[in-house]
């Protein structure tokens, strides 16, 4: 295995699990929230809301803009 | 370490907001852990030589912190406020309304045809730039007095939340590693790639920037919405 297979490797293992975690927050009293829920949380003041769309935005920038 | 958050019911701000300080913006800023993650992005940005990502985001953090200055002047108290979003300007109000009574095939076909536009363009190219930046902007600008409606907030549990920020550590960690072993930070490599490397061969095409730019819309309409 090179050295940028265990980089993809990796990767994916930690995408693998935010599936596993949002899949479980999916079942009845379950005690892990979904995404939707933890952003919605993490927005309830102005610095967490800002925060998340300007990171939204920075992606935007990172992936598309100079 | 983050603040107690304080639940306040009071609507709207007072009418004139109270004056702040370079010295009081600053100590509200270093209080707050978005405002510090906002600034330790922008300077990286900036050592990787992209300069419009450093303005974005630093104008959002001092924004913020003017903001929260200004909050601690008026609340007398350094407690984070929940739900006091304070009145928008007459055009953000108008823009606000407009989003939250827009159906969705009158936001689908905009998206669409900024994702077919832009992405047509080269990549890092002026107009995507412009583009990403201006519709960036302007959801920060309306997303600044909060949710565009109203919706019950859920308890979160701070088991669930750890776990979660445990995900985005790793991640951001991995990312860091790959990052600090390229040959520079603005030289790419492919034995240690970052997720921006990952992403090259698919948004190097066309089809690929329209529906990375269709992805990102939706994921920032899902965002305003909360």
């Amino acid at each position: 295995m090179t050295s940028r297979d265990f980089a993809i490797l990796v990767y994916a293992a930690i995408v693998s699990v935010a599936f596993v975690l949002e899949l479980l927050s999916r079942r009845k009293r379950s005690r892990i929230p979904s995404l939707s829920t933890l952003f919605r949380s993490a927005m309830r003041t102005r610095p967490g809301r800002v925060g998340l769309i300007a990171g939204w935005a920075w992606l935007g920038l990172h992936f598309f803009a100079r | 370490m983050a603040e107690p958050e304080q639940e306040i019911t009071r609507p709207s701000d007072s009418p004139v907001a109270p004056s702040v300080g370079v010295g009081a913006t600053v100590r509200a800023g270093v209080r707050e852990p978005v405002i510090l993650c906002l600034l330790l992005a922008a300077l990286f940005d900036e050592l990787s030589g992209n300069p419009l990502h450093f303005l974005v985001l630093v104008g959002a953090a001092v924004a913020l912190a003017v903001s929260r200055a200004r909050e601690r002047v008026a609340l007398g108290t350094s407690e984070r406020p929940v739900g006091r979003w304070g009145e928008p300007s007459e055009l953000v109000g108008r823009l606000r309304n407009g989003l939250a009574r827009s159906s969705k095939p009158l936001l689908v076909l905009p998206a669409i045809a900024f994702a077919l536009v832009v992405g047509w363009f080269d990549r890092y190219s002026v107009p995507p730039s412009l583009a990403v930046a201006g519709v960036g902007a302007f959801a920060i600008a309306v997303s600044w007095n909060g949710p565009l409606r109203d919706e019950p907030l859920e308890t979160v549990e701070t088991s669930g939340k750890v776990l979660w920020m445990l995900v985005v550590v790793a991640l951001a960690a991995w990312e860091l590693a790959n990052l600090f072993q390229q040959p520079s930070l603005t030289l790419n490599s492919y034995r240690h790639p970052t997720i921006s490397v990952l992403s090259d061969p698919f948004l190097g095409t066309p089809v690929g920037r329209m529906i990375a730019l269709l992805l990102w819309l939706r994921v920032g309409w899902g965002l305003l919405k909360r």
